[in-house]
């Protein structure tokens, strides 16, 4: 199986300080792959160095065959990269039909000159742009919401419009940071079946980075842990929770003995 | 040779009072965020309130500074509170809040006085004469103006330094919220920390008109002030005595760049106040945290 | 298919251009009445400045990077058409776009250096630019030292405007300028510049390239504002900036008298940019003999404004609107909106 994001050996630090620390990550075409450790671990650092907000000191990205550390980071839309931030970081003033048209912005926009005057051209490139967006917030039922101001929504919506931004670009791999942070269980239930919907329906790979551990094994493919920015441990989600390592990095030595005596 | 110690001394009273706006603009921001335009406006308030006592109402001196020192902390706090905590954190609106404030303080400045200047000036009782220092003569008074500055800022650091009240401060300026766990009242920090700065921007104004023997006006604190800022961003808007230091060197600077410079380079529109704009672009492009400041990290 | 001509079709298509056409005669007809006083007073800087502060919106309400320093670009524009007209010859219409050009090189090589700083600094950068620009052409030589320049009345073929009839230029020019910068603002660039501003992490994720925009809004705010310039440049007849930072045309006050505009009219609306400097103008107008006073009520509008108002002169209707709601709510009891 082809893989859709190849990290190699990525090291990260701020002056004194690593990050990350010869980091190796994969995730295939089509798959659903989770990115856990404890807080602190380096898991939106290496987002953050997939997006190009970050420049590691060593190591390599691969986004299929296309190597990350060569682009800019608004390059990466153009090559199917696409992500969701912890915090949402929606354009607060701007509607939801705006936020979304935003991540469209890569796909068809009229040049500057054209979109000043009104050329013909811009005309079609804006109403492209425009169906494009509305159909991106039907597929999420967003479009009853396409005016209204995306700083007034609650949480729970704001995450999904920020999720259709996203989409929007048309993307082949999407980085979600903390899709289900501060939703309630029912919200979270709905989030975990709209990622799987939309990585069905439009061909998706996702790698996700979350703190709800049902949320992360019941939905990935093969997960993989960081503790202090290194890799401690990758695989399909029930060898993982098996893991004495994982265990003792997340509660502490002591219990990762009990647990495995336990078999648990 | 003496020319050049004397340039350096006048360098180092115009560079005090740099240093003076520039301290109080400092503390602000690093306690309270806000890049404080209004420093300008707060001196001139200074400056009159006491020419107004000392000329208006007949008071001494030392009584006339003392009002006008808690004026001015009352009217800092008063400024924070009311003003400026509405708009928290949201830096690029309180750059032209200040802004607004500045021109509202001065035009009331010369609503109450009257533009220009008025007669008698706020003069200091400053020793005139020459102090001997081996074949150098200098001027004592220019000697007592490049000093109290030095004063006022030393013991402002020190007691940053070394009191309890100073410690909270610069706890504060390091992680409000952290300071806040802890307990202290970041609240009232910040409400002392710009009554201080407007006493020292207050502070500023006073000296100005002996330092530069001009009249008082409402506007006279203006042409030192983007000098102010500058020093302050050449030292690091987060380092106190960077910033101060940054003020006394530019005074310097500006000082030399004057009495060095050719007129033919002059016509051209190239003056001292060239060189600090230029200086202030220059060092806002290559590392806008200033000299001594530590570099911004945006994490999302 | 073709389409049926039928010209009712056009209005109902753009319903906005029966009204634009109306206001835009009525302005016309403005120089037919009005005193050459008037027009130098009100008509001709309203016109002026709300060219620049159309531009100068897309800065400061769009990517939200508030400049205090574009009298330099004002000045760059007003003494190149200075210049270009006086010791060269060139007629008006062709110094103008130039000047516009000029204004927006130094736009742009100024906009490059600046696209990473943030609030405090990139204000006090561009202060440092607007008062480095006004020193240099205050003092210097070349550009009429201590005794300015004066310039020609502009002349088109072989009539002759003055300061009453040259409105009609200048209403021409912000006719144009209000068409370009509103479909900018509305359209795919205006929507990089507020994605730039409200989160500029999430821009460039969704492929919106910072530099690139930044210095955009940047280069075409300087060129409006040297648009600006040539165009005082042509109706005032006279430049001087001898006065450097504390001149009123082009120091520190011109430029926070722009940033007045910007925010009294209201922050990033377009609308709002010309009802911001029709205010400011008229202030100015009205507080002739008193400069400082004028110059003391735009500084307590600012401080109004950003601290209660902050939608400006344009968000005064919805204000006026949520308040008689909450007040009918009130008088009959009912939970507030």
């Amino acid at each position: 199986m082809p893989e859709a994001l190849t990290v190699r050996d990525l090291s990260l630090s701020f002056g004194g300080i690593v990050a990350l620390e010869s980091v190796d990550l994969s995730v295939d075409a089509g798959a659903i792959g989770g990115l856990i450790g404890p807080n602190g671990a380096g898991k939106t650092s290496l987002l953050n160095c997939i997006c190009r907000f970050y420049q590691p000191q060593g190591g390599s990205i691969r986004l299929g065959a296309v190597d990350v550390l060569r682009c800019a980071p608004h390059q990466l839309t153009g090559h199917g990269l696409a992500r969701t931030f912890q915090h949402t970081e929606l354009f607060r003033a701007m509607t939801v039909l705006g936020n979304v048209l935003v991540g469209a912005h890569t796909r068809g926009r009229p040049s500057v000159f054209a979109d000043a005057l009104r050329l013909p051209a811009a005309r079609r490139a804006s109403a492209a742009q425009a169906s494009l967006a509305r159909g991106v917030l039907e597929r999420l039922d967003l479009t009853a919401l396409a005016d209204v101001r995306a700083g007034a929504l609650p949480l729970g919506l704001q995450k999904r419009v920020g999720l259709a931004r996203a989409i929007a670009s048309r993307p082949n791999l999407i980085l979600l940071d903390e899709p289900a942070a501060g939703l309630n269980p029912s919200e979270k239930r709905e989030m975990a079946a709209l990622l799987l919907r939309l990585r069905d329906e439009l061909a998706l790979t996702l790698l996700l980075i979350d703190h709800d551990m049902d949320l992360v094994m019941g939905l990935c493919d093969q997960v993989t842990v960081l503790d202090f920015g290194r890799r401690i441990a990758s695989g399909p989600p029930k060898t993982i929770q098996r893991d004495p390592r994982v265990i003792a990095a997340y509660l502490g030595a002591q219990y990762s003995a009990v647990s495995s005596e336990k078999g648990q | 040779m003496s020319d050049l110690v004397q340039v350096v001394l006048s360098g180092l009273v115009t560079g005090g009072i740099y240093a003076l706006l520039a301290a109080g603009l400092t503390l602000i921001f690093q306690v309270s965020g806000v890049v404080n335009f209004a420093q300008g406006a707060l001196a001139a308030v200074g400056a009159y309130t006491c020419w107004s006592l000392e000329n208006q109402h007949d008071v001494a001196l030392v009584p006339a500074l003392a009002f006008t020192a808690c004026g001015l902390f009352l009217l800092g706090c008063v400024m924070q509170a009311i003003l400026l905590r509405r708009l928290a954190g949201d830096l690029a609106s309180s750059v032209i809040v200040t802004l607004g404030l500045l021109i509202v303080l001065e035009g009331g400045i010369g609503i109450a006085f009257g533009y220009s200047p008025p007669a008698r000036p706020l003069s200091l009782p400053l020793p005139d004469g020459q102090f001997n220092l081996g074949s150098w003569a200098l001027s004592q008074q220019e000697l007592v103006l490049a000093a109290i500055p030095a004063l006022l800022v030393g013991a402002l650091l020190l007691g940053l330094r070394y009191t309890r009240i100073g410690a909270t401060v610069r706890a504060v300026a390091q992680s409000a919220r952290g300071a806040r766990l802890v307990g202290i009242r970041v609240d009232r920090v910040r409400l002392g920390a710009w009554g201080v700065g407007a006493i020292l921007a207050g502070a500023a104004g006073i000296l100005i008109p002996s330092a530069s023997t001009s009249p008082i006006s409402p506007g006279m604190v203006d042409p030192y002030l983007l000098s102010a800022f500058t020093g302050a961003v050449i030292g690091g808007l987060d380092s106190l005595p960077g910033a101060a230091v940054g003020g006394w060197g530019l005074g310097i600077i500006q000082n030399l760049v004057s009495y060095y410079t050719p007129s033919q380079v002059t016509n051209w529109g190239i003056g001292k106040d060239t060189v600090i704009f230029a200086l202030l672009l220059a060092v806002l492009m290559a590392r806008p945290t200033g000299v001594f400041g530590t570099p911004i990290q945006r994490r999302v | 298919m073709k389409r049926a001509k039928n010209p009712w079709a056009w209005f109902r298509r753009c319903p906005w251009l029966l009204p634009a056409l109306a206001a835009l005669v009525t302005l016309a007809c403005l120089p037919l009445i009005s005193t050459t006083s008037f027009a130098v007073g009100f008509l001709d800087p309203a016109g002026t400045y709300a060219i620049l502060a159309l531009g100068l919106n897309l800065l400061i309400g769009g990517t939200g990077q508030f400049s205090l320093g574009h009298a330099g670009f004002f000045a760059i524009g007003a003494f190149t058409a200075g210049i270009l007209s006086t010791n060269y010859g060139w007629p008006f219409w062709v110094v103008i776009p130039v000047a516009g050009v000029v204004a927006g090189l130094f736009g742009a090589a100024l906009g490059l250096p600046t696209l990473r700083l943030i609030g405090p600094y990139f204000s006090m950068a561009t202060l440092g630019f607007g008062l480095l620009t006004a020193e240099v052409l205050g003092a210097a030589s070349w550009a009429g030292g201590r005794t300015g320049i004066t310039l020609n009345y502009p002349q088109l073929g072989a009539y002759t405007f003055d300061e009453v009839s040259f409105f009609w230029v200048i209403l021409g020019v912000a006719a144009v300028t209000l068409f370009l910068v509103w479909n900018l603002r509305h359209g795919a660039t205006g929507r990089a510049f507020v994605a730039l501003r409200e989160s500029d992490f999430a821009a460039r994720a969704c492929g919106i390239h910072l530099a690139r925009y930044r210095v955009l809004a940047f280069t075409i705010s300087a060129v409006l504002a040297g648009i600006a310039g040539s165009l005082f440049a042509n109706w005032n007849g006279f430049l001087d900036a001898s006065e450097s930072a504390t001149s009123s045309t082009f120091g520190l006050p011109a430029s926070v008298a722009f940033v007045a505009m910007v925010v009294v009219g209201g922050l990033d609306s377009t609308l709002g940019s010309i009802l911001g400097a029709v205010f400011i103008t008229a202030v100015q107008y009205w507080l002739q003999d008193r400069p400082e006073l004028a110059e003391m009520l735009y500084g307590a509008s600012i401080v109004i404004v950003l601290l209660g108002a902050k939608g400006g002169l344009a968000g005064l209707p919805a204000m006026v609107y949520t308040a008689w709601r909450n007040l009918r709510a009130r008088g009959t009891g009912e939970a507030r909106a």
